[in-house]
């Protein structure tokens, strides 16, 4: 079941300690305490969110600075200059063409083929059960392991070049080009996370009643008909959830490129999170890294309030 | 459902996407565990062969050699302590946003959420300079702590949900009775979400397992988690890919395990709780 992201619904949210008659029914024993109670107790959980939080705001600081760990001069503030070189440089802008050209792929290939997957996996045999167990295991892994096992299979003379080269195809560069590097990362990042997609939604075509798809049976629907008229408005919800979870984990990608090319090779997949990364830890371009890391972190946030608006318009329907 | 034409176009075609989505997904798995049992020349063989006689030496070397058993004894250091601390700080959280009502109950919760979604790197690098002023980089406490990034946003809406799941009436019935608020926390709340607690402990685990990046930019020498050991297996020039897949191996085998003990849990604590079943 999906359940609504906001829980202001009176019924979710209406609780034991709130009732007025329990209250007055249970009498005096924890009433003092009760208006504090919760906040106290989630005491502890604040304190580590605000060791989060204060880190985040030095860093939107750092972001408005010149701060730079090598240079002997203090830093100094800036203002939006950073942003200003960030948005008149061809390179930022040659690295949100990739980084988006990254999370649009990913998302037009693994939401269908997941759904593709989903669809094969929703019946109950022993095949599709000993599947739906082998799908979980590249989910559980590191990136960082997905990302070198296929670079082993992607070198030169590796198991994939000559795989292609028994059904005629001459032998790839892969990681090592410029073309073919980002269409590499990618494929091991449908490897990775395809089953992500392919078991929520399957999760969400379980969920679906019954009924609706009998009576269009009765009245003569052909199966595409009742897919598309029943099946896709009503998971909906599955798709834009995966749609959250696939869109920004591939905004913010880094594992799987700092394991394969590091952003090569040149800058062919030079993505926000690994140009930031390098910035700061390369470089110790602390202000420019800052700029590049709220940038990409504007950017999730756009991307997940984009996507939570279209969620409640389909929970609501 | 049964099929009375097993034979039909469709059912051909199905057996057809499913035999490769099969084979794609699994074959790398197959290939690099069978890498990690092979000669360096049964590895770098042209034809690459299907048939060899296996040996331990990736293993050994690996064992042997190196630092990579300090480096998965980080880990484990590290996941453990920060899932131990998102227990004990995140349990009654999660209850409290699931039973109590209070202002800015909603922002908060998704203020813990947000840290799902937002880059590590707009706080990690940050704390690369802090964590180095306050003595904490390079070690376990630091890594410890940043680590709650990954955990304790996790827990807390699976832990939400959990404690949502359990009807009101058990503990409104308690505390007619006169049960204290920690009393109806610790002795039936907590029994009652028990198995919830344990399958968002594993995968918080595995997911701590997982992370490369807290431990690339805040950890050091003595502290690095095991995804930066298989990453120095990759020299400039050569790799080592024998004790690499063996390394590979050694690291992914125990989640394996592991995530085996939580399958009905997994698809809901990969959606953080919004999508259940599976």
């Amino acid at each position: 079941m999906v359940r609504s992201a906001s829980k202001s619904g009176p019924n979710i949210s209406a609780s034991v300690y709130d009732d007025a008659r329990v209250q007055r029914s249970v009498g005096a024993r924890w009433r003092t305490g009760d208006r504090f109670l919760p906040y106290l107790v989630l005491l502890p959980a604040l304190v580590v969110l605000l060791g989060l939080i204060i880190p985040f705001l030095i860093g939107v600081y750092w972001s408005l600075t010149d701060y730079k760990l090598t240079s002997s001069v203090e830093k100094s503030f800036v203002g939006l200059a950073n942003y200003q070189t960030l948005l008149s440089s061809p390179g930022f802008w040659n690295t949100v063409r990739i980084t988006l050209t990254y999370v649009v792929s990913a998302l037009l290939i693994e939401l269908p083929l997941g759904l593709a997957v989903a669809l094969m996996l929703n019946r109950q045999n022993r095949v599709v059960r000993l599947f739906r167990a082998v799908l979980i295991l590249p989910l559980m892994m590191p990136p960082v392991v997905g990302a070198l096992m296929w670079k082993s299979m992607m070198t030169p003379d590796g198991i994939l070049n000559y795989l292609l080269s028994q059904v005629g195809i001459a032998p790839m560069q892969w990681l090592g080009s410029l073309r073919g590097a980002l269409p590499s990362i990618l494929l091991i990042d449908i490897w990775l996370y395809t089953p992500f997609s392919a078991l929520v939604l399957l999760a969400g075509l379980q969920a679906l009643p019954r009924e609706p798809f009998e009576a269009a049976m009765v009245d003569g629907a052909s199966p595409w008909i009742s897919f598309r008229t029943l099946t896709l408005p009503m998971l909906l919800p599955f798709l834009i959830i995966v749609g959250t979870f696939r869109g920004i984990d591939s905004l913010k990608i880094f594992d799987l490129i700092y394991a394969t090319t590091q952003g090569g090779p040149v800058d062919a997949t030079n993505t926000l999170a690994i140009q930031a990364y390098f910035e700061a830890i390369r470089w110790t371009n602390f202000g420019t890294a800052m700029a590049y890391s709220i940038i990409l972190w504007a950017l999730c946030y756009g991307l997940a309030f984009f996507f939570i608006r279209r969620w409640r318009r389909a929970m609501s329907q | 459902m049964t099929r009375s034409k097993s034979w039909s176009v469709g059912n051909v075609a199905y057996w057809i996407g499913f035999t490769l989505f099969f084979i794609f997904t699994l074959f790398p798995l197959v290939w690099v565990g069978m890498m990690a049992f092979k000669k360096p020349v049964d590895i770098f063989a042209v034809p690459p062969k299907l048939f060899f006689t296996p040996t331990l030496d990736n293993f050994r070397d690996v064992l042997s050699q190196g630092d990579f058993l300090d480096y998965y004894r980080n880990t484990f250091i590290i996941a453990a302590g920060a899932v131990a601390l998102t227990l004990v700080v995140g349990t009654p959280a999660a209850y409290v946003l699931a039973r109590h009502d209070f202002r800015f109950k909603e922002d908060l919760a998704f203020t813990f959420l947000s840290f799902r979604f937002a880059p590590e790197l707009v706080v990690i690098i940050p704390l690369f300079v802090i964590f180095q002023r306050l003595n904490l980089y390079d070690n376990y406490i630091g890594l410890i702590l940043i680590y709650q990034a990954i955990t304790l946003p996790l827990l807390i809406w699976l832990m939400r949900g959990y404690f949502e799941d359990v009807p009101k009436d058990i503990e409104q019935a308690a505390k007619v009775d006169g049960a204290g608020w920690w009393e109806i926390f610790s002795r039936i709340s907590i029994p009652l979400v028990l198995p919830g607690i344990a399958a968002a402990a594993v995968l918080a685990f595995i997911f701590a397992w997982n992370a490369l990046v807290f431990g690339l930019v805040l950890g050091g020498r003595e502290t690095y988690p095991v995804t930066i050991a298989l990453l120095g297996y990759m020299g400039y020039q050569n790799v080592d890919w024998g004790p690499m897949a063996a390394a590979t191996l050694i690291t992914i085998v125990p989640e394996f395990i592991l995530a085996f003990f939580v399958l009905r849990s997994l698809v809901r604590g990969l959606t953080f709780g919004a999508v259940h079943g599976g």
